[in-house]
């Protein structure tokens, strides 16, 4: 007896097992994935509210602008847009069209002063994703907007963005070289009042917040240092020999290119104490040092194998190693912000042109290809490259993505020697 | 009485037994990983950083202005009847686009059945699987497949035509997603693991919400998606 309802019990036990462990366990199915299509995200833009329509327009464009040119983002056509800006969001009305993400601006004015409520809806969720309030007066409404587009950009990735960035670079001015300032996008272009016969090499140094740069007055070398903070400059060093700002090492530490007896080195100048330290040197010529973002190491040009060619160093001038091999003249070595990579200008055909090279690799991938493209430098978050450009006829300031994809002019003036500042 | 103590000690065995196993076999309730969408409410922020003004106390000259406001875009004027058959235009170009998007889904999904590289492990292999249902098909109007890799394939072809990713180069990222997907097709995300890299969590995430509901599978069964770049 006991025996046989144990059995039962038993049977029950094991077909409740059987019966739970057939239902509760689904099937697994495995998918990789490993080819998503390139194409930008879709955004929808729209504006309400009151403001002047000018300054509409311009907070729409430099929006637009600063997220499409990132080439992450791309715009639907407005006339596309089945919602009326002033509707409240409602997926469907975006879904159709193929729309990630809507951002809408409402804008409110009283007196000089625009008010801007940002919203940023994701469609395929259907779900509000960031809401912020601006406010900036009307001057300053290109401000306004890069700032509007950075934390959009922020939301998406995470990283920053250099749309609130400038470009320093070396113009003309009454037949002098001038410094110029602009955003990032070529707007607001401002003369800094420095005029001199000759500027060259400015260098920026986002840690300290130091502008170094090279002047020639009066058949003398002059090094300057411009201090952002209090926009006082100062001449740290003077020479009849010719003498170039390379890096900011610290704040009263520069590395620079000096003559002496007809030879090129590197030094150290101390600022503080007025005096020079030999850092690399020799026979050979060497010039244009840039240090690493850890401060770690140099890039620097030397002819020492014959033809320039771009080496690096430890900061301390020892353990050096030479980078480039690809053809006889390779000059201009600019580091990424990650300091993986550098860019520099090499030889092609006769024309100069921009190359990206890994720290680990000796293989260097060529970015521009018409006309001669020299001085490249990378903006702060280096997913973008200024530069110079003569493929127009006349030496202009140019940018792309890193990639070397989007390669647009700059400016309409005559440029040199672009840095970012930020 | 020895035969109820031993009956009621057997119940009792029994019941704890059986306790024991549901705990064991008991699926934990899938939990939903939103990867970390952070909404700010309206935060108030002093968003005109003064421009840099460096002009001002190095100016050994004024400092000039050069013009660089483009000049405003003339405002287009638009007449209400215009407007309205330019709505109606607008409509009927998105349902063109529905269908396209409709066409094309059914041609990825062809496409990848005949194509299909997806790795399939059924936890029951060998057993048979219950036949097609009829009349559960989604909205998609797809009939129901009939075995785990047939169906991972057309799943593999739906999720790949709708996932879109910017950027050409960066490459080694991952991300692992398992999702459940209910007969009539509906799904639900029960595990996300982050790339580390947002936009591309946002791409992956993307790509399956765009593809729900998808077809009715043979039964509930479980995906784990791989994506990496």
């Amino acid at each position: 007896m006991r025996i046989r309802v144990f059995c039962i019990l038993a049977i029950i036990f094991l077909n409740l097992i059987w019966w739970r462990g057939n239902s509760l366990s689904h099937q697994r199915i495995y998918i990789d994935l490993t080819s998503p299509n390139p194409r930008p995200l879709a955004l929808g833009l729209q504006l309400a509210g009151e403001g002047p329509p000018q300054a509409l327009n311009e907070l729409r464009e430099v929006i637009k602008n600063d997220l499409s040119y990132t080439g992450l983002f791309t715009f639907v056509d407005e006339r596309l847009y089945l919602e009326p800006a002033t509707s409240a969001f409602k997926p469907e009305n975006w879904r159709p069209l193929g729309v990630d993400a809507v951002i809408k601006l409402n804008l409110r004015q009283s007196e000089n002063r625009i008010t801007v409520l940002s919203t940023l809806y994701d469609v395929n969720e259907g779900d509000q994703i960031l809401k912020k309030e601006y406010s900036a007066e009307v001057g300053v409404l290109r401000t306004l907007a890069h700032v509007i587009a950075r934390d959009i950009y922020k939301r998406f990735t995470d990283r920053d963005p250099p749309f609130e960035a400038k470009i320093l670079f070396v113009g003309m001015h009454e037949g002098k070289r001038s410094l110029y300032i602009m955003d990032w996008d070529g707007a607001r272009l401002r003369r800094l009042g420095i005029t001199a016969e000759t500027i060259i090499s400015p260098r920026w140094s986002g840690k300290s917040r130091l502008l170094a740069y090279t002047m020639r007055q009066d058949r003398e070398w002059l090094l300057k240092i411009i201090d952002f903070d209090t926009m006082k400059q100062k001449t740290v060093f003077r020479s009849k020999g010719l003498t170039i700002a390379g890096d900011i090492l610290e704040k009263d530490l520069i590395l620079i290119t000096h003559t002496e007896m007809d030879n090129q080195d590197i030094y150290l100048l101390d600022t503080k104490n007025s005096t020079l330290k030999k850092l690399i040197g020799g026979y050979a010529i060497e010039i244009d040092p840039v240090i690493s973002p850890d401060g770690k190491r140099l890039l620097f040009v030397s002819d020492r194998s014959g033809s320039p060619q771009i080496y690096m160093a430890d900061i301390t001038g020892y353990n050096i190693k030479r980078m480039t091999f690809r053809g006889g003249y390779n000059t201009s070595p600019a580091w990424s912000p990650e300091g993986d990579a550098f860019l520099y200008v090499g030889s092609v055909n006769g024309k100069n042109q921009i190359f990206l090279q890994r720290l680990d690799s000796t293989e260097a991938i060529q970015l521009t290809m018409v006309g001669n493209n020299e001085e490249p430098s990378f903006s702060p978050d280096g997913r973008f490259i200024t530069f110079t450009s003569d493929r127009d006829g006349k030496w202009k300031i140019y940018i792309m993505r890193r990639d070397g994809s989007g390669q647009k002019a700059l400016t309409a003036v005559a440029g040199s020697s672009p840095v970012w500042i930020k | 009485m020895r035969t109820v103590e031993g009956m009621s000690l057997l119940l009792s065995l029994f019941l704890h037994l059986s306790f024991v196993m549901i705990l064991i076999t008991w699926q934990m309730p899938p939990k939903r990983i939103n990867p970390g969408f952070i909404t700010v409410n309206l935060i108030e922020e002093g968003s005109e950083r003064a421009p840099i003004i460096v002009n001002e106390p190095l100016s050994l000259k004024s400092p000039e202005v050069a013009p660089s406001l483009r000049p405003a875009e003339k405002e287009r004027v638009v007449k209400p009847k215009d407007r309205e058959i330019e709505r109606e235009k607008v409509i009927e170009e998105a349902l063109h686009a529905i269908e396209a998007k409709k066409r094309l889904e059914k041609l990825a999904r062809l496409k990848a059945v005949i194509s299909s590289t997806v790795t399939s492990k059924p936890l029951h292999e060998g057993r048979d699987i219950s036949p097609p249902l009829q009349g559960l098909s989604s909205q998609r109007g797809t009939t129901v497949t009939s075995s785990p890799e047939e169906y991972a394939g057309i799943v593999k072809g739906i999720i790949q035509s709708n996932w879109t990713y910017p950027e050409v180069v960066k490459k080694g990222l991952k991300s692992r997603i398992v999702i459940l997907v209910q007969r009539d097709g509906s799904l639900k995300i029960t595990e996300f693991h982050s790339s580390g890299d947002r936009l591309f969590d946002y791409s992956v995430k993307n790509a399956i919400l765009k593809s729900s509901p998808l077809p009715p599978p043979p039964e509930e069964v479980e995906i784990e998606l791989r994506f990496s770049k």
